[in-house]
């Protein structure tokens, strides 16, 4: 049971009502162990919003990352999904027209979606680069076990 | 964005930075209520503002198109979620925030024992917004 306590949303879905922001891990710190501690501590609801000029610090440290993501979402139950948050929020800056965010999500989250069955609404993501190299490393992680960052192409094998 | 909802491939869908007059034109043609307003929660100096954002303020300087989207939002349940709560303590190390922080552990003992963080963070949560670090 997760310990983190939720809002409920107009449309039923509750979301975590405290949730982990890239931004405030970019200050002076590696976002990326960073995130990774904080997924392990029980947080699932992530915001990386500001953390374009992190991925370079992300992107060595997605293997951990993508690995310690699977795990939770692995080891969450479908029952645990049901409550689950929301499955992303589209930012809808002017810079990020509402089509290129569709296609985006026709594109990441479908195969996502298959891989791990229900759970996407684990981890609910704003930020396109975050979630291109969660849904690649997650969706790699179940067909072929190997990890390619989708900023940077590098590639892992576990 | 309502398109990837009806294909089950979110459970919900949210906007960001969205003011009173986005709101309004969204809502206009929208079948899907969005559930989330992300914005900004900020404190720290005007010059790291963005302009187009609106934002959340710890203090009773709110400004009036925020109060009127914060408001518009609770008319149509619409979640409001803040980034950037924490950013005061290490942007604006010795600011407002942490003054008044500060004046609030003084006030009552209870709080002496929590970090600053964590008394943004409860503030956030008792007003009804989701707290992002």
């Amino acid at each position: 049971m997760s310990v983190v306590r939720k809002f409920l949303l107009n449309d039923g879905t509750q979301i975590p009502r405290t949730a982990w922001g890239c931004g405030t891990a970019q200050a002076g710190s590696d976002v990326g162990t960073l995130t990774a501690n904080a997924v392990r501590a029980g947080i699932y609801h992530l915001d990386g919003a500001q953390a374009s000029p992190s991925l370079c610090a992300l992107r060595w440290r997605a293997n951990s990352l993508a690995f310690c993501i699977f795990r939770v979402i692995v080891m969450r139950s479908r029952s645990a999904l049901a409550s689950s948050p929301a499955g992303f929020l589209a930012r809808s800056s002017s810079s990020r027209p509402s089509s290129t965010v569709y296609h985006l999500a026709r594109l990441f989250a479908r195969p996502y979606w298959r891989a791990c069955r229900s759970s996407v609404s684990t981890l609910s993501i704003s930020f396109w680069s975050i979630r291109r190299v969660t849904i690649r490393m997650t969706r790699r992680a179940v067909a072929d076990q190997v990890l390619i960052c989708a900023v940077c192409g590098k590639r892992w094998r576990k | 964005m309502e398109e990837v909802k009806k294909e089950g491939l979110t459970k919900s869908v949210g906007v960001s930075n969205f003011m009173k007059h986005d709101l309004e034109a969204i809502l206009e043609g929208a079948t899907v209520v969005p559930s989330v307003n992300q914005v900004r929660n900020v404190s720290y100096p005007a010059r790291f503002r963005l302009t187009y954002s609106i934002e959340i303020e710890y203090h009773a300087n709110i400004l009036e198109a925020t109060r009127e989207a914060v408001e518009l939002c609770k008319e149509k349940g619409i979640v409001i979620e803040a980034y950037g709560t924490l950013s005061p303590l290490f942007r604006a190390t010795g600011g407002l925030v942490q003054k008044a922080v500060a004046d609030i552990r003084a006030k009552d003992s209870k709080w002496s024992g929590v970090t600053d963080g964590q008394i943004l963070i409860k503030w956030a949560h008792a007003k009804g917004i989701v707290a992002v670090t």
